[in-house]
């Protein structure tokens, strides 16, 4: 017998487990392992176990299952929707291509046209910045320009 | 429960050529052959029989439409409960529902409602939870070694040692407490 105490309780193992196990599924308990389990903890917790769970599954054999065929048919038609899907995808992609390169002309349009109107030097920018108006038609550009990425990241997901 | 399926879409018949009928008829034969213990082992699982059935058919799909590679007859059953626990798991955690269904498991089951000491038992493995039910399923009925197990639930050999004593412990207490000794088994 082992044991291992680096764990929260001690494990417990009989080298003859296996062995119950397989008199466990016989039903024939030789009476050497007869006399070994009257004396081994382990064994004979293997063996009650063990006894009551494959009693359970001898009633679980007579069980109504669904047919092969069905299931067949079944993953024939999940197979077929999944190469659909695909095929969806693939033929949709030119058009998120496209959409997102309309995206990109319209944020550098957006932004020439903001930078041209509202930003003619650089030096006139710092003090056209400090005018509310041009600020408030800045940061409105800025967050057509935000929206319009953060739109364009969802859809290519 | 075993309605015929319905009509097979017109592509599939066309596309079920020689070679077709041949994998159609390979299939049959594993699904004959491993079903019933798939099928067991799902519903002490699950510990609904409603679930199991759709979670069985899942299991059988996934293996149908998965690139797998050439296994005999042993790992072909350890690749389906590989894949029946995954889908457990896989179901329990998208739809976060263990608790919900933990709890709805008892009263789900409409199938013949089990009487005596079959409903003891089966009270007494609900106590376990999912893993633990795997581990116990799969070493004393199954008769899996611990790599197998491990092979199945994704987890070290080391580990499988260390989780399959404390559950055994855990249903053979509970199991002692029920008054279910082996004796009662005849």
């Amino acid at each position: 017998m082992r044991r291992n105490d680096d764990t929260d309780g001690p494990v417990r193992e009989c080298g003859r487990e296996r062995e119950a196990l397989a008199a466990v599924a016989a039903g024939t308990p030789n009476s050497g392992l007869e006399r070994h389990v009257a004396q081994c903890a382990e064994c004979r917790e293997v063996m009650a176990v063990s006894a009551w769970l494959q009693g359970i599954a001898r009633e679980d054999a007579g069980a109504i299952l669904p047919r092969a065929e069905r299931v067949w048919w079944r993953a024939q038609v999940d197979r077929r929707l999944a190469a659909r899907r695909a095929l969806a995808e693939r033929a949709a992609r030119p058009i998120r291509w496209f959409e997102r390169g309309a995206a990109a002309g319209i944020a550098i349009t957006l932004g020439g046209v903001l930078w041209s109107h509202a930003i003619p030097t650089a030096g006139a920018a710092l003090d056209r910045l400090s005018d509310p108006t041009t600020f408030g038609t800045l940061a409105a550009g800025l967050l057509a320009l935000a929206a319009l990425a953060a739109r364009g990241a969802v859809r290519a997901r | 429960m075993t309605r015929e399926p319905p009509a097979a879409p017109r592509e599939q018949d066309d596309r079920a050529g020689p070679s077709g009928w041949d994998e159609r008829a390979a299939f049959r034969d594993v699904y004959e052959r491993t079903s019933p213990r798939i099928a067991a082992y799902r519903r002490r699982v699950t510990g609904s029989p409603d679930w199991s059935e759709d979670l069985l058919q899942d299991t059988y799909v996934r293996y149908l439409n998965a690139r797998r590679p050439e296994m005999d007859e042993r790992q072909t059953v350890s690749y389906l409960f590989r894949i029946a626990t995954n889908l457990v798991y896989d179901g329990w955690r998208s739809m976060r529902r263990e608790r919900e269904w933990e709890e709805a498991a008892p009263s789900a089951a409409v199938a013949p409602e089990p009487v005596g000491l079959r409903r003891d038992v089966e009270d007494a493995l609900a106590k376990l939870s999912a893993r633990e039910r795997s581990l116990v399923w799969l070493a004393y009925v199954e008769g899996y070694a611990h790599k197998d197990i491990a092979h199945v639930l994704g987890v070290k050999d080391a580990s499988v040692r260390v989780l399959l004593f404390r559950a055994r412990r855990k249903l053979a207490g509970i199991l002692d407490e029920a008054g279910l000794t082996p004796e009662l088994l005849g």
